[in-house]
């Protein structure tokens, strides 16, 4: 800015000047850009929640299906049945007692 | 309730009832799914915007899409908008501006057209009309001329009437910066105009590199 020249807010001639501009009215098409652009943004908000509520659900499904197996799992196998001895089957047939054992002694070089 | 389950009367209270809020309830209004109270606020700034955004680019297209940016922004960034920093006409300007700025760095090239403006009303003289729409013509040629830095300044300051301080605050600058772009603009303003006040003919498109 010039030394001599004093700055003033406001400037008459100017403002006279663009005065003479005018715009012409923003188009109605605007406002109906605007609402569908709300429209569509209230509707991406309510699906994404709708998003979140299966994914909790989801989840929630998971961690009872994995405490169910872990618990099952810590139970350890099922418990044999109580007081039944353990019996195995044996046949005598062929068989010859042995009275006394006979080592027999190498022969000696 | 959505909108369209209300009857047509309730729609018609409801859209009164939004007239006489503040701007910070219908911001909340907004945020909370009314479709009504954001349109308020578009029509209680489209004016100032749209005007702003349409003597920045010279374009009905671009000021219609800037206007269009501007609001959405309100929907897309609502806590970007802090009511005690500005009023919401103000936010409103600063966003048209960068919308505008973004939109010219984009295109690299301006071409300053003087499109034609709308028709002067009420004047029942062709020859007066005539006349007002020439130096109409040629004062948008000259305020297209400006560098846009310059011009959002005069534009704010000496069309819309704003104080410097809120100048300052849409252009993101302080109020020194605000005052020598407006020095700066005013005084190309005088030289040209005061030249096309001598000469009745000036070429209607010039083109520059931005």
């Amino acid at each position: 800015m010039e030394r001599e020249e004093t700055f003033e807010e406001k400037d008459p001639q100017v403002s006279e000047w663009l005065r003479r501009l005018q715009a012409p009215p923003a188009s109605p098409a605007v406002e109906a850009r605007l609402r569908a652009s709300f429209r569509n943004r209230q509707r991406r908000r309510a699906g994404r929640g709708r998003a979140w509520v299966a994914l909790g659900l989801a989840a929630a499904l998971a961690l009872v299906a994995t405490a169910l197996v872990v618990r099952r799992g810590a139970r350890g196998p099922a418990p044999l049945e109580a007081a039944k001895p353990a019996v195995t089957a044996a046949s005598l047939e062929g068989y010859e007692p042995v009275l006394r054992p006979r080592l027999e002694k190498e022969a000696e070089p | 309730m959505t909108d369209s389950a209300r009857g047509p009367l309730d729609k018609m209270r409801r859209a009164t009832s939004w007239l006489e809020c503040p701007d910070e309830k219908l911001l909340e209004a907004t945020a909370g799914g009314e479709e009504e109270a954001f349109v308020e606020i578009y029509r209680r700034y489209r004016e100032r915007v749209y005007r702003f955004a349409y003597h920045m680019s010279g374009s009905a297209t671009a000021a219609e899409d800037v206007t269009h940016g501007s609001f959405l922004s309100l929907l897309e960034s609502p806590r970007r908008f802090r009511p005690g920093r500005a009023g919401l006409g103000t936010y409103l300007c600063a966003v048209a501006r960068n919308l505008n700025l973004k939109r010219l760095r984009k295109t690299r090239r301006e071409v300053l057209r003087a499109t034609p403006g709308p028709e002067t009303a009420g004047e029942s003289d062709p020859l007066e009309t005539l006349l007002e729409d020439e130096r109409a013509r040629v004062v948008r040629a000259a305020v297209l001329r400006l560098r846009p830095l310059h011009r959002e300044v005069v534009l704010l300051a000496d069309l819309e009437e704003l104080d410097l301080a809120s100048v300052a605050e849409i252009v993101g600058t302080g109020v020194g910066t605000v005052k020598v772009r407006l020095h700066r603009a005013r005084r190309k303003l005088r030289q040209w105009l005061a030249a096309d006040a001598a000469e009745p003919e000036r070429p209607p498109s010039t083109t520059r590199r931005g």
